[in-house]
């Protein structure tokens, strides 16, 4: 670091006060580390002002929760090996939900991000303790990743806030596929 | 001319004797009601009237046991009266009643006319009969509000004429008349994701045109039992003859139950629904290796 500035200032002539190059130091470590951080995340999500981001993902990339316990995630997945497309995951899914888990589909649809990105969200109904339940999966898939926007919970919830999730989906953003 | 005159007499009488004869033999026949009217099955009431009609079939009121008085003194009339008819092709129950006159010979004995036996039923009068088909339909289901569901399906039925037979958890067993079973099957299957269905409609106009045929025929040996009775010379024949009355009577309400059973069986259709919760539903589905696959789904998302 040290010989970086003594270099970049030998080209100019000119002798920086101790203050400068101890700023300009700063400067250059918090670029690199901005740089590493956008590296890992291949995604973007926000959530809407009644969520709060939790720190344990439990097995998802990210995770928000409202205080009422509604939820949504997102599942980061590499598809570099299997190189499955939209239509069979979807599929995968839709089978794995309804067939072994039970889930009745009550919507299917094709959604698009606002930075374009296309994929499929599948709605599905659940009776869990009694309570009806929501469960929306929002499919998107490119050459290397397949990212799933899970949401769920009860069906009153997810009435209430139907257009937070909406909001979120939309939002998403794919920083490297 | 007196000869004339007496001669004449005589043939007055003779001539009031068999109109005598005529009107008591024609009432005996009156008393007497068709099969159809024997408190057998309802709803296949088309059928059993024809059946009546083809075979010459006459039950009346005597399809439950009724006591008759015991020794010889039982009256000729009431033995009559539960005389069996001429079964024959084409014979009328007046002219079955003519034949039977002749079946009791003589005191203590009674010979069966031949031409008094039941006939056995042919293609011919099977043809004639609609077939008598059971549904029964289990579906099952993954559904959304579960309890809504059970519900609708229960209204559903009632409104469709028909009844719920058991309720439990998330199954319900309704029953609807057999003309609306297809139209509630389709409406249910609206209800959610379809995990299996199974419609079964199972023929029985066999084992019910076979049980009417023994019916018939323990109808027509109780008659006889009946007249034997009446015939006894001392009690421990009438003992004897009540005895296999008693064992013919069972087994004639037994009969009589299965052909109401079948009957209504056939007339309600039956439809079951399983609606499915967090299970698997289909074995030996192929599992796809991607672990994250069944991690899907509210149980993970919502374990805070």
């Amino acid at each position: 670091m040290k010989k970086f500035t003594r270099c970049l200032f030998k080209t100019t002539k000119v002798r920086p006060s101790r203050a400068l190059r101890a700023s300009l130091r700063l400067l250059f470590l918090s670029s690199a580390l901005i740089s590493l951080t956008a590296c890992g995340a291949r995604f973007k999500m926000w959530a809407a002002d009644d969520f709060v981001v939790l720190d344990e993902h439990s097995g998802y990339d990210y995770r928000a929760t409202t205080p009422e316990g509604l939820v949504i995630a997102v599942r980061d997945i590499d598809n570099e090996r299997s190189h499955g497309e939209l239509p069979f995951w979807t599929k995968a899914i839709e089978d794995e939900l309804r067939l072994d888990q039970g889930y009745a589909l009550l919507d299917t649809k094709s959604i698009t991000t606002r930075q374009g990105h296309t994929g499929t969200q599948l709605r599905f109904g659940l009776d869990r303790e009694g309570e009806a339940h929501i469960y929306i999966v929002s499919i998107f898939v490119t050459k290397k990743r397949v990212f799933l926007i899970e949401a769920g919970g009860t069906e009153a919830q997810m009435k209430r806030h139907h257009a937070q999730i909406e909001w979120s989906v939309n939002e998403f953003v794919i920083r490297r596929g | 001319m007196l000869r004339e005159g007496t001669g004449s007499r005589g043939l007055e009488k003779m001539w009031g004797a068999l109109l005598f004869l005529i009107v008591a033999t024609g009432c005996g026949g009156s008393a007497r009601h068709s099969f159809a009217e024997a408190s057998v099955p309802e709803p296949d009431m088309e059928a059993e009237e024809s059946f009546g009609e083809q075979n010459g079939m006459l039950v009346g009121e005597n399809s439950s046991f009724d006591p008759v008085p015991m020794g010889r003194g039982a009256p000729m009339a009431q033995a009559r009266a539960k005389t069996a008819p001429n079964l024959s092709p084409g014979g009328d129950a007046d002219e079955g009643v003519a034949a039977g006159e002749g079946t009791v010979a003589g005191e203590g004995t009674v010979n069966v006319n031949d031409r008094a036996r039941p006939e056995p039923v042919t293609d011919e009068t099977k043809g004639n009969r609609k077939p008598l088909l059971i549904y029964q339909a289990q579906l099952g289901l993954a559904v959304f509000r579960v309890t809504e569901n059970l519900d609708s399906i229960e209204k559903r039925a009632d409104a469709l004429g028909g009844y719920m037979l058991k309720r439990g958890g998330a199954n319900i067993t309704v029953r609807v008349p057999v003309a609306k079973f297809q139209a509630l099957v389709a409406e249910i299957l609206e209800m959610g994701e379809v995990h299996h269905r199974n419609i079964t409609a199972q023929d029985v106009t066999a084992e019910f045109t076979d049980i009417q045929i023994r019916l018939k025929n323990a109808l027509f040996v109780r008659e006889r039992l009946v007249v034997l009775l009446a015939r006894a010379n001392n009690v421990e024949e009438a003992l004897a003859v009540e005895a296999q009355l008693g064992r013919l009577s069972e087994e004639i309400e037994r009969m009589k139950g299965r052909l109401k059973l079948l009957s209504e069986l056939s007339a309600y259709s039956t439809i079951t629904v399983q609606f499915s919760e967090r299970t698997s539903q289909i074995d030996g589905r192929v599992e796809l290796p991607f672990s994250w696959l069944s991690e899907m789904g509210l149980r993970n998302l919502l374990a805070l």
